[in-house]
């Protein structure tokens, strides 16, 4: 960590190494959008090179390219509704091949054409309720229920007090309750 | 059942391992006597099996790693670059003065506002709407990350 401090850029390889599935994948489920994320990885590694000098060592490498991914997306969904994608984040680009609305589980057999209409419109109510939270909830959410971080983790990583996680996680759950109510499983 | 919507929050922080200590064990005790909240923490789970992606696979089946050659493009554009300030750029005052004054501003409101008739006390967990757009809107102040925008900081400092 000292070579990377130093600005050693193959020393800084062998971070993008041992990190790109991780911030790869922060950066699909955020953006929803896999065409988009490995560039969006890609810009947050740029980014924390780039700012290598700002890196409080006490924070761990980790936590602070996650937060740094997550601002990346953040810019992203910003940038996506200034271009009048109202549901950046969802909608189409969470429906796309590997987006979560396409990894959601389809155990329905091909058989069985009704059931997988069903299926289809689950995955699309999903991708929907997720768009409409907004982006920190949405963050938050994602961060705890799809990557399985702990909340004094989330709170870290985006640098919130964890009671702010806890009401930001409570109200995510709560709106795709509403949201979701017609189609539980 | 007022006591139960009260506890709204702390199933949902339940559910997801967050509720810790004393509130963990109150919450615990209450489960085992009330069928209601027993049958929210199932609908949270049932919702937690709705938006699960158990299935998810790094990539389809046949088709290419979305990894592959990454960590060379990477380095390539690094290549590009100059070479980064090994030492922590100093932070300036006035940005985070703009943090506490927002920081104070919020805090303002969220107490000037908690006069109602209800009386209900934002730190007892219940925020109203205007007030968590109020939070919102800070946090999109603090997503900003303004210390990024090194031009952005200079040209303020000068005014």
């Amino acid at each position: 960590m000292a070579r990377v401090c130093a600005g050693d850029r193959s020393a800084f390889g062998i971070l993008v190494e041992r990190y790109q599935k991780k911030v790869y994948r922060l950066a699909r489920d955020l953006s929803a959008n896999p065409e988009d994320a490995r560039d969006l990885a890609q810009e947050a590694f740029l980014k924390a090179f780039r700012n290598i000098g700002r890196f409080r060592k006490q924070a761990g490498f980790g936590t602070w390219l996650f937060r740094i991914t997550v601002n990346v997306c953040m810019d992203y969904w910003r940038k996506q509704k200034t271009h009048g994608f109202s549901s950046a984040g969802g909608g189409k680009a969470a429906e796309g091949p590997g987006g979560i609305v396409a990894r959601l589980p389809d155990t329905t057999p091909a058989s069985n054409p009704h059931a997988q209409a069903e299926a289809s419109q689950l995955r699309h109510a999903v991708a929907g309720a997720l768009a409409e939270l907004s982006p920190t909830q949405r963050s938050i959410f994602i961060l705890r229920h799809y990557h399985e971080m702990g909340i004094r983790e989330i709170a870290s990583v985006l640098g919130r007090a964890e009671g702010t996680i806890k009401v930001h996680l409570f109200r995510a759950v709560a709106s795709l309750r509403k949201k979701l109510a017609p189609y539980r499983c | 059942m007022n006591g139960c919507r009260r506890r709204r929050k702390d199933l949902v922080l339940y559910h997801y391992g967050a509720l810790e200590g004393s509130a963990r064990d109150r919450l615990v005790s209450h489960l085992e006597s009330c069928r209601a909240c027993r049958g929210a923490i199932d609908e949270i789970a049932t919702l937690g099996r709705t938006l699960s992606v158990h299935s998810e696979k790094e990539h389809p089946a046949g088709s290419p790693d979305p990894l592959e050659g990454f960590r060379d493009e990477v380095m390539r554009r690094i290549e590009a670059l100059p070479q980064p300030q090994s030492a922590g750029r100093p932070r300036f005052l006035w940005a985070s003065a703009v943090g506490v004054a927002a920081a104070a501003l919020l805090l303002l409101v969220l107490v000037s506002s908690d006069r109602g008739p209800s009386g209900s006390h934002p730190a007892n967990g219940v925020l109203r709407g205007e007030e968590l757009e109020l939070l919102e809107e800070l946090e999109l102040i603090e997503d900003m990350d303004l210390l990024e925008n090194w031009e952005l900081v200079e040209l303020l400092d000068q005014v």
